[in-house]
C-alpha cells in the first residue's frame, strides 16, 4: 500500500487485470492503481453529477464501482473487450443509473450502460435485505476464521496464508480453511433465510 | 483426508477454475450425473459468493485507508479549493522564510523555534479532510529557503524546541460523549403492553446488567422477529458489552425493517459502535456518517453532522 504500488512501471491493463483476478497480494496494489488512476475519479463524478447526482452521490458510486469491479473481474466477468477504464466507467454508470432507478426517478438505462455487467443471480444474496443475517453469521465465525476465510476468499495461496496466520505448514493451513468453512455452512444454516435462498436457487 | 473435505477441496478447485480442461468437463459430466454432487455444488457457490462480505469489507478499509493518502489534487470534492489552499499555504510558507531570513540579516536575534506550517482557521467547506496527507507536508516545505537561512552564522537557540508529541484520539471517550441512552430509551419508557420480561431487561440495562438481559428478552433462545422495541434493547446490550459484530448484526436487521423512528436510531447507534472501534473502522463509520447527513430528515442528521466534524477535526 505504498507510492511504490502505484507507481509500478510496468502495469498494464493485462498485468492490472491479472493481478486483481490471481488474487492474493498483488490484487490490493492494482486496486489501488485503479483507484488513483489519474482522471478516472473525475470521469465518474462528472457523470454522476450530469446525471441529477451531488458530489456525495458521486464519491459514493466510484468507491461502489470499484467494489462491483474487483468482484467482477475476480468472477471472470470482464472479458477483455474495452480497456479497464472503459469497463470500471460503464460499471460506474450502469450502478448510479440503477441507483436513481430505485430512488424512483426514472432512467433509460442504455446498452452501453450494462452490457456485461449485469449483477449474477448468485450475487444477489449480498444485497441489503440478506446483509444483516449474512453480517451475524460471520460475526460469530471466531476472528481468526473470519481472516483465514477472508484470505482464502481473496485466493491467497495456502503457502500465503500459512505465512500470514503462523500455521506450521501449507497443509495445516487446508485442514483449518475447511474446518472454518463447514463451521460457517453450520452457522448459516441457523437462519431460515439462507434455506430459502438455497432453495429459491 | 476425510471423503468430504476431499469433495470440498475438489468443488473449490472447479468454483475457482483452478481444474484443468480435462479435469472440468470430467467434474461437470459427473455433476450431470449425481444430483447430490450438483446441490453440492450449488450450495458452496453460494457460501462463497456469501463470503464476499469479507472481501468487500476489507477492501472498503483499504480505499479508507487510500483516501487519507491522497493528494490534494485528487481530492474527491472541491479539489480545486485544495489546490488553493496548498498554493495559499506554500505562499505564506515562502513569506514566513523570507521574513525570517531578513530578521536574521538585521542582526543577531534569538533563533526562532521552528514551527509546522498551521492549517488556516477557515479552510473551505469543501475540502473536508482536515488532516494533511504526509506526502503533501513534504513537499510544502520550503526547504532550499531554509537551508539558505541555515547555511548563515546565527547564534545558537536557547531554547530546544519540545519533541512532537504523537495526539492519541480517544474514541471510546467520544463514542461515550455521543452515546445518549434517552435518545434511545427515553425516561419512563415500557412497553406499556404488560411485558414484564422488557421492562426488567430494560432496568437491567440501566442499571448496567447487560448479562443478564439477554435471557430475560429471549427466554426460549428466539425472538419475535417483529418486536423491535426488544430487538433494539437487544442491541444495545449487545453494544454495551463489547460484542460489536453481533450488535452491528442486530442494528442492521433493524434498519432494514425501515420502521421509524427504530430505523434511524438503530442508524445512528450503527455509527456509534463502529465509533467504538475506530481507527479499525473508519470506513464503515464514515459511510454510517454519510447515509445519515444525506437525510436532512433523519433524526440524528445534526448529532452525525456533529460527529463527522469532530472526528475529521480530531
Amino acid at each position: 500500500m505504498t507510492d511504490t504500488n502505484t507507481q509500478h512501471p510496468n502495469w498494464t491493463d493485462e498485468t492490472l487485470a491479472n493481478a486483481i483476478r490471481n488474487g492474493g497480494p498483488q490484487r490490493e496494489a492494482a486496486l489501488q492503481v485503479m483507484y488513483q488512476k489519474p482522471g478516472l475519479r473525475e470521469t465518474v463524478i462528472r457523470f454522476v453529477l450530469d446525471q441529477g447526482g451531488n458530489r456525495e452521490d458521486a464519491l459514493d458510486v466510484f468507491q461502489e464501482t470499484l467494489l462491483l469491479f474487483d468482484r467482477n473481474l475476480r468472477e471472470g466477468r470482464f472479458e477483455g473487450r474495452s480497456s479497464l477504464t472503459t469497463y470500471f466507467v460503464g460499471i460506474a454508470k450502469w450502478h448510479w443509473l440503477a441507483q436513481r432507478r430505485k430512488r424512483g426517478r426514472q432512467t433509460e438505462l442504455l446498452p452501453d450502460h450494462y452490457d456485461g455487467l449485469v449483477e449474477s443471480p448468485e450475487s444477489e444474496i449480498l444485497q441489503a435485505e440478506h446483509r444483516g443475517w449474512l453480517e451475524a453469521a460471520l460475526g460469530r465465525i471466531g476472528e481468526r476464521c473470519r481472516e483465514l476465510l477472508r484470505l482464502y476468499q481473496l485466493d491467497y495461496s495456502m503457502e500465503e496464508i500459512a505465512q500470514t496466520m503462523r500455521y506450521a505448514n501449507p497443509d495445516v493451513a487446508k485442514k483449518e480453511a475447511y474446518r472454518c468453512r463447514m463451521r460457517f455452512r453450520e452457522l448459516l444454516e441457523q437462519f431460515p433465510q439462507w434455506n430459502e435462498l438455497l432453495n429459491l436457487k | 483426508m476425510h471423503p468430504d473435505e476431499i469433495i470440498f477441496h475438489k468443488i473449490e478447485d472447479y468454483l475457482r477454475e483452478r481444474l484443468s480442461p480435462q479435469d472440468r468437463v470430467a467434474f461437470e459430466s459427473d455433476m450431470a450425473a449425481d444430483a447430490a454432487l450438483a446441490a453440492l455444488v450449488q450450495r458452496q457457490k453460494q457460501e462463497k459468493q456469501a463470503l464476499e462480505l469479507l472481501a468487500e469489507r476489507d477492501l472498503r478499509a483499504r480505499i479508507n485507508t487510500w483516501e487519507r493518502q491522497m493528494p490534494a489534487t485528487l481530492a474527491p470534492a472541491g479539489g480545486r479549493y485544495r489546490l488553493k489552499w496548498v498554493r495559499w499555504a506554500a505562499a505564506a510558507m515562502v513569506v514566513f522564510a523570507a521574513g525570517w531570513w531578513l530578521i536574521r540579516q538585521t542582526g543577531p536575534v534569538e533563533a526562532p523555534v521552528a514551527t509546522r506550517p498551521e492549517t488556516p482557521a477557515t479552510s473551505p467547506k469543501t475540502a473536508p479532510t482536515p488532516k494533511q496527507p504526509e506526502r503533501r507536508q513534504k513537499t510544502e516545505t520550503p526547504k532550499e529557503v531554509i537551508t539558505d537561512a541555515e547555511k548563515r552564522p546565527v547564534p545558537a537557540p536557547k531554547t530546544t524546541p519540545p519533541a512532537p508529541v504523537q495526539k492519541t484520539v480517544d474514541y471510546a471517550a467520544l463514542a461515550d460523549e455521543f452515546y445518549r441512552e434517552r435518545d434511545f430509551f427515553p425516561a419512563g419508557q415500557s412497553t406499556g403492553s404488560g411485558a414484564a420480561g422488557y421492562d426488567q431487561a430494560l432496568q437491567d440495562f440501566k442499571k448496567g446488567r447487560y448479562s443478564d438481559i439477554l435471557p430475560k428478552l429471549r427466554p426460549g433462545g428466539k425472538l419475535d422477529s417483529k418486536d423491535l422495541k426488544t430487538k433494539e434493547l437487544l442491541a444495545h446490550s449487545l453494544l454495551k458489552s463489547g460484542q460489536y459484530d453481533a450488535a452491528i448484526a442486530a442494528f442492521r436487521e433493524i434498519v432494514n425493517t425501515r420502521k421509524q423512528p427504530y430505523a434511524d436510531k438503530a442508524e445512528w447507534a450503527m455509527a456509534l459502535v463502529y465509533l467504538r472501534q475506530m481507527p479499525g473502522k473508519s470506513a464503515e463509520l464514515d459511510r454510517a456518517l454519510q447515509r445519515i447527513v444525506a437525510r436532512p430528515g433523519h433524526l440524528f442528521y445534526g448529532s452525525a453532522k456533529a460527529l463527522r466534524g469532530r472526528v475529521e477535526k480530531e
